[in-house]
């Protein structure tokens, strides 16, 4: 299970703009996420970190090469199909602003049970149960002004729990958050990818939140600084 | 939570995103109430306008469907094409009622009309009205002329009857009531009812008393002939022509009404209808400049909602079921505005002169219909542009 590849970049190349604008940011760049993995994701600002992100998440497309899913292309997949895929397949969690204001934290969570045929009762049920993952139990009904940041963030990833998909991509998932909230943020991803088997990818400039990862890859100037290695730490917890 | 994998529950329909959307959007009017209540107000502030003029037409217009006989000829003076100000003399009367045009069954109504002012019952504003003197040939010849309390006036007496709607609407009316009118005391002692409501606006008594009261005994206002067919009123004609002392113009009584009223109708032709496009416009601008600003805000809820798997059809539909029920919600408000304001209500529109006319707005089906169809093209108008060109930079990856 641990070696089957969930995402594969193959020689993918994007770039910003056009003309004399252009900025490249991939050139050639290979990538492989396997099954079952924390990755933590980090390299300076700029660097790529959310393009790459999002090109696992199917947001953005590749100008060269290909991306795929437990070895399905997905770069040549048509809106509709990779609206429907990444509903299926990927959750979001992203650094701010991840809920709707005008919802409360459980109907914030309902979103993604709503592009299913679920049955009121049981989209009921998976909403409490991922709230409940979550520690958030008490606050179901509040609207994500009457939530601090650190619930707001569980929410989200309550939210990309709810419709069970294998893969988790977090954006700075606990970038706005303080070092307290950061910590339990931290610690229920990675309880989501030892228990659940969620395969996760988090972007991060935190060094420590790094530590919670199974494995850290360093992103400078469009390609992988060294070849990702294991991290010690995380391995031994794993 | 352990892996159901249970994809086959994630087959999506369209309806189901749409409802949701739908709800979203009810949640963020709530949420965003001022941005809501504005385009509301903007609606009201439109219909309440239209409403108001489409319905006076539409009252008018029932009015007008049955006002004004046209066997009824009525000569006024060559210079006043109305009424009120028309003077004719005792000479001219004398002339026309031994016209040899005229046969034996014509009735024959010299009239005299003075502007009176009384106040009206609820508010005590002071109105003008017209109080008519009018001959025994006067009574019988207006249509469906009936006293429903009291009596007529008796010939000798300063003795009034009035217009039902007219009592309605004017203080001191009840029977037994006394009015006075230029420095004489009247006493109130029936009311009456015509066919059309239009008309029961007057005060009536008997024409020499009228013309005491008034110090004015040689002098009417109009004459009043019926009935006549098509060929009586040619004759009636040629021989008003061929006397020169006879400087009297003779119209139907349905041409001497249109004639009068050709103001009211023109003001709500041609001042209506375009103040009621330019609200419209103007709530349109005000509808589109709200929901860009508001879809902004939203900018990244719509995001999410993109990047959760809502199709952008369905974030569409959202945003325009967004602005359709508020323009909805924003007419029928506005309608019932007007509908409690001025349903049943009499319009007072001076025409002809100084007087008062008295027809009843009427907030109808079709009123309803406009209105609430014109908001709604609003609404629908309101949304779509900003759900194509607001989505649209936002959102190419969804
Ligand atoms: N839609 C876009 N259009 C043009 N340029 C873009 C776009 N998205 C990203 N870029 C550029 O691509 C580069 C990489 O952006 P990206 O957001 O992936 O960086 P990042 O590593 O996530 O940075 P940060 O740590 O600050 O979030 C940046 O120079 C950015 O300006
Ligand atoms: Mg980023």
């Amino acid at each position: 299970m641990q070696n089957t590849a969930v995402f594969q970049l193959e020689q993918v190349s994007k770039s910003f703009g056009n003309g004399d604008e252009q900025v490249r940011i991939f050139r050639q760049l290979d990538f492989t996420v396997r099954d079952g993995e924390f990755i933590a994701l980090m390299g300076p600002s700029g660097c790529g970190k959310t393009t790459l992100l999002n090109m696992l998440g199917g947001i953005e497309m590749p100008d060269r090469g290909h991306i795929r899913f437990r070895g399905e292309r997905i770069d040549d997949y048509k809106p509709a199909t990779l609206n429907q895929w990444r509903a299926r397949h990927v959750g979001f969690v992203f650094q701010a602003f991840n809920l709707l204001p005008m919802f409360s934290a459980a109907r914030n969570v309902e979103l993604p049970l709503l592009l299913t045929s679920l049955s009121r009762a049981e989209r009921k049920r998976r909403i409490e149960t991922a709230l409940d993952l979550m520690g958030l139990s008490q606050c179901a009904n509040r609207t994500p002004k009457k939530l601090s940041g650190g619930q707001q963030q569980r929410v989200a990833i309550a939210r990309a729990l709810v419709s069970d998909t294998s893969v988790l991509l977090c954006d700075e998932p606990t970038g706005n958050l303080d070092k307290q909230s950061s910590n339990e943020v931290l610690t229920l991803l990675k309880m989501l990818n030892r228990d659940f088997n969620k395969t996760i990818v988090m972007v991060t400039h935190d060094p420590n939140a790094a530590t919670f990862a199974t494995r850290t890859c360093h992103l400078d100037k469009g390609s992988f600084i060294d070849e990702p290695q294991q991290n010690p730490t995380a391995a031994a917890c794993a | 939570m352990q892996h159901h994998s249970s994809h086959s529950t994630l087959d999506r329909s369209l309806a189901g995103e749409c409802l949701a959307m739908a709800r979203m959007s009810l949640a963020n009017i709530w949420l965003s109430k001022w941005s809501s209540v504005c385009i509301i107000g903007c609606i009201v502030l439109m219909v309440a306008v239209q409403a108001t003029f489409l319905s006076m037409a539409e009252g008018f217009q029932s009015s007008m469907d049955s006002a004004g006989s046209d066997s009824i000829a009525v000569l006024v003076d060559k210079q006043s094409q109305s009424e009120s100000s028309s003077q004719v003399s005792r000479e001219q009367v004398e002339l026309l009622r031994h016209a040899k045009v005229l046969g034996s069954n014509q009735l024959f109504s010299p009239e005299f009309r003075m502007s009176v002012s009384v106040l009206g019952r609820e508010d005590n504003r002071k109105m003008n009205v017209a109080l008519r003197g009018l001959t025994p040939a006067g009574f019988a010849l207006r249509e469906g002329y009936k006293i429903v309390q009291g009596r007529a006036p008796q010939a000798g007496r300063f003795e009034l009857i009035v217009g039902d709607s007219l009592a309605r609407r004017v203080k001191d009316t009840t029977l037994g009531s006394r009015l006075n009118l230029g420095g004489q005391d009247w006493t109130i002692v029936g009311h009456f009812q015509l066919q059309n409501a239009v008309f029961e606006t007057e005060f009536w008594a008997d024409l020499a008393m009228v013309q005491a009261g008034y110090k004015r005994e040689n002098q009417y206002q109009s004459i009043r002939i019926g009935h006549l067919d098509a060929s009586g009123l040619a004759q009636l004609r040629q021989f008003v022509q061929a006397d020169s002392r006879l400087a009297l113009d003779v119209l139907t009584e349905q041409e001497l009404f249109r004639e009068q009223i050709k103001d009211t109708t023109n003001v709500i032709l041609y001042l209506g209808w375009p103040l009621a496009a330019i609200l419209g416009i103007g709530a349109l601008v005000g509808i589109l400049n709200i929901m860009f600003i508001s879809l902004e805000a939203r900018f990244n809820s719509l995001r999410i909602i993109g990047l959760l798997g809502f199709s952008v059809t369905s974030i569409r539909f959202g945003i325009i079921f967004e602005t359709v029920l508020l323009s909805c919600i924003g007419a029928l408000l506005g309608i019932g505005v007007i509908t409690l304001l001025l349903d049943g209500a009499a319009a007072w529109s001076v025409t002809g002169g100084i007087d008062s006319e008295v027809y009843n707005i009427k907030v109808g089906v079709s009123t309803l219909g406009q209105t609430l169809g014109f908001s709604l093209f609003l609404g629908l108008l309101g949304g779509l542009l900003p759900a194509w060109k607001g989505l649209n930079k936002e959102s190419n990856h969804v």
